[in-house]
């Protein structure tokens, strides 16, 4: 994080959520620029490496959305993804990752103004942390002595 | 007691490997070092006589199985070990019905090598004999003689074990003891749940100093079979493989959540680890999470299913986003 | 070689003054685990204590940062390597001479190597900075052997100082000019020819309470294939994990990995320790794996340091007896076992 702007790594289920943004966009409702978006077939697709990555990459925040519960392309996508979120999210903060580094949501194609709405809720709640240093890579110039 | 232990699973071992009903069966020897702990593969009657057990037995044998479901064989399990045999099952590793015999040994808890060598305040090297009498572990060894409180040096998973006895059907090797299945198993994980995140950060980092990354709690633990294991990926590389301190917490919290839902909380990984890492509370965490909001604990029953391989409609999603 | 006398009550003043002029490193128990730590002047070793890490580490560390680099073409310092060499003056004290000897095997393969005119810098620049302060076994630990791979409890190999324990004083040998110029010689009094007896005396009954009967150097004289083909491997690797625990802790596995680590536009080349243990240290690129199981990798750390290893560098055995792996190895694999075994039935 350079400044005081965070980072925000962006994994959105493509039926959904990216929807979600795609229309955000077009709609021109405004949204924190601090995301990173990375587009997945569905939440069940996730997986916490990809978290796990993301924040030693130099991610300040990671935000997993997806459809509803019910409204999954692939069915139940969502559901066996809903399981896994918990405990990735449970065992990170139990680590000590600060909580408000990590969210989750449902968010489908159709709700663009809640997907603005979370997207300035996520960031600002990761910007209020400060930069991630804890399970981030540490600086080159520190590595080398 | 451990005498007739032995005797028993001598002889049930040479009655299965003569009879044929086995190929293999799969306990420990006798180790050439004070406190060590040998697996063990006997395949003929004459080689069953060298089965051996004792309160140093801290592996869990499944890690050591054969994949697939062809082969009979037998393994000695203790209580921990049999609901490994259950995750298999589940996971198709193996068929318990058809395929495995189970030798069952109550168990009355294992001592943990490392708690040892930690008493003796750095003459761990110079250990020559360590004797188990009563309530009480005699160590000794050139100048100096300890004597410790049993309790004080067995493993703190036996410590606050829940299932002692196998859990599915075996040739009992002993009376079965007894056991509490609603035992507490996190007074651990509370103490560290009860720290501010600052606090915690500084637990975990100071917890994990001095990881060499050898991978023996992977290579111990019998959940840990992938073909290519998250750590030698390279397409992409998921995590450095230096001592880097963020990559070596990663490499712990991802080993631990892939055991989640299924680890047994044998404890192999910890007492494998060469530098005493008690990584265990990782693990624990998890498993305390998923009884608590799927009302699931590894091993016990064959025909469920692992809890994150199914849902439920109502699963909470408190955590989530409103 | 000259030999100096050292009274025990005044070994923290000693180390006092070594450790003005060097990084003093001293085994310490923290946490019930012994192991290398710096000196704290408050509370000199007061016995021998064995580490249960080597001194490999000061030689050829887990980690070995060798270059940066810039993966920007644009950048003034594109296509420059700055080396990242190590710096600054090192001294170990409490050394067992089977720890000091592996510093010299290890030499071979990073700088001396005969057949290999290469060398190391980042070894060298380590074996540069490094003054070794050995303090020689009254007795043997429980698994160790060095006297049954070369060495001996009062060895002096790879040392530049020897501490010899003769009870209320040690007897301190110089043994090279590094060691020489260490401070706090200039103090000592010249032993005498009774304390220079007595130091004698306990190295040869360290080495008469040697445990008898070991074959560790029995495969250097064997056919190669005939001990290669042995069914002790398939045996022995039933129970292995290739967890590797055996590589860490042994003072003469050297293997390495090289990797490249880029944040940005800057990247950072290192080196890692790896074990012949991991199935990835022999994997190909084209996915091919010429040791593809336990047995294969098992066979092969065994034959390298009772076997290939001597067979190149003039039958010295790549082991010194230390029994660390003994002791740590989870499964109980031990290397004096595999060794009687390792010869044509």
């Amino acid at each position: 994080m350079s400044q005081a702007e965070p980072k925000v790594v962006a994994f959105l289920c493509n039926w959904c959520s990216y929807g979600a943004a795609d229309l955000a966009g077009v709609s021109r409702m405004p949204y924190p620029p601090n995301i990173r978006v990375v587009r997945i077939p569905c939440t069940g697709r996730m997986s916490p490496k990809f978290i796990l990555k993301a924040l030693l990459n130099g991610a300040d925040g990671v935000w997993v959305s997806g459809c509803h519960p019910g409204d999954c392309h692939y069915i139940s996508g969502n559901m066996f993804a809903r399981r896994k979120f918990a405990a990735a999210k449970n065992l990170l903060e139990f680590m000590g990752l600060e909580p408000g580094r990590v969210h989750f949501s449902w968010c489908s194609s159709a709700e663009a103004e809640r997907f603005a709405t979370l997207a300035g809720k996520v960031v600002g709640e990761v910007a209020a942390l400060g930069p991630a240093d804890y399970m981030a890579k540490a600086p080159l110039d520190k590595v080398a002595q | 007691m451990m005498e007739a232990l032995i005797q028993k699973m001598r002889q049930t071992a040479k009655d299965l490997l003569a009879q044929g009903q086995v190929e293999a069966v799969y306990g420990y020897s006798q180790g050439s070092a004070p406190m060590a702990c040998r697996p063990f593969v006997a395949r003929t009657a004459e080689e069953a006589d060298g089965l051996w057990w004792d309160e140093f037995c801290v592996l869990n044998l499944v890690n050591f199985l054969p994949r697939g479901t062809e082969g009979k064989y037998a393994v000695v399990a203790k209580g921990c070990d049999s609901r490994n045999l259950v995750v298999r099952h589940q996971e198709k590793q193996l068929d318990l019905k058809e395929q495995v015999t189970v030798l069952g040994v109550p168990c009355q808890g294992m001592l943990e090598p490392e708690l040892i060598r930690k008493a003796t305040q750095g003459r761990e090297s110079d250990i020559r004999e360590v004797k188990v009498e009563g309530d009480q572990v005699k160590v000794s060894g050139p100048g100096f003689e300890l004597s410790l409180n049993k309790a004080e040096v067995t493993r703190e998973t036996c410590l606050t074990c829940r299932h002692p006895n196998p859990v599915v059907e075996s040739v009992l090797l002993a009376e079965k003891v007894a056991e509490d299945p609603d035992r507490d198993k996190d007074a651990r994980v509370r103490e560290v749940e009860a720290l501010a995140a600052g606090e915690r950060q500084d637990f975990f980092r100071r917890l994990f100093s001095t990881c060499v990354r050898c991978y023996a709690c992977r290579n111990a633990c019998p959940l840990c079979y992938c073909n290519l294991c998250f750590v030698d990926e390279s397409k992409p590389q998921w995590l450095g493989k230096s001592i880097e301190e963020s990559d070596t917490l990663t490499y712990h919290f991802l080993r631990a959540y892939h055991c989640a839902g299924r680890c047994t909380d044998c404890g192999a990984c910890e007492s494998a680890c060469p530098v005493g890492i008690p990584m265990r509370i990782l693990t624990r965490k998890l498993e305390k999470d998923i009884k608590e909001a799927y009302g699931y604990e590894a091993g016990l029953d064959l025909e469920a299913q692992p809890p994150l391989t199914v849902f439920r409609p109502d699963d909470p999603e408190n955590f989530m986003h409103e | 070689m000259s030999e100096l006398i050292l009274d025990k009550a005044r070994l923290g003043d000693f180390l006092k003054a070594v450790a003005k002029d060097y990084q003093l490193w001293t085994p310490a128990v923290v946490d019930g685990v012994a192991d290398y730590r710096p000196f704290d002047p408050e509370r000199p070793p007061e016995r021998k204590i064995r580490t249960r890490l080597s001194i490999k580490r000061f030689f050829h560390p887990q980690r070995e940062n060798m270059f940066r680099y810039s993966t920007d073409p644009e950048a003034q310092e594109a296509n420059v390597l700055k080396e990242t060499l190590p710096q600054g003056k090192t001294a170990v004290f409490g050394v067992s001479s089977c720890d000091a000897r592996s510093a010299v095997l290890n030499a071979l393969v990073f700088v001396n190597d005969p057949n290999n005119p290469s060398q190391c810098p980042y070894y060298q620049a380590r074996l540069d900075q490094t003054v070794l302060i050995g303090l020689g076994c009254n007795e043997p630990c429980a698994n160790c052997f060095c006297h049954a791979v070369g060495g001996h409890p009062c060895g002096e190999e790879g040392l530049d100082l020897q501490l010899i324990d003769l009870g209320e004083k040690y007897l301190v040998k110089v043994l090279t000019d590094k060691g020489a110029q260490v401070a706090g010689l200039q103090e000592m009094d010249p032993a005498g020819p009774d304390e220079s007896e007595a130091a004698k005396e306990v190295a040869r009954k360290a080495r008469e309470a040697m445990p008898g009967g070991l074959k560790l150097g029995q495969a250097v004289s064997q056919d190669l294939m005939a001990v290669f083909n042995l069914p002790l491997w398939q045996e022995t690797a039933e129970r292995c994990l290739n967890c590797g625990v055996c590589t860490f802790v042994c003072p003469t596995c050297y293997c390495f990995d090289i990797l490249d680590e880029v944040q940005g536009q800057e990247g950072i080349r290192f080196r890692i320790w790896d074990s012949c243990m991991f199935p990835l240290y022999t994997l190909h690129a084209s996915g091919h794996n010429p040791r593809p199981g336990k047995k294969e990798r098992l066979r092969n750390r065994f034959m390298h340091k009772l076997k290939y290893f001597p067979d190149r560098y003039g039958g010295k055995l790549s082991c010194v007896g230390c029994g660390r792996c003994v002791t740590y190895c989870p499964v109980n694999i031990d290397i004096r076992e595999v060794a009687a075994r390792m010869k044509a039935v």
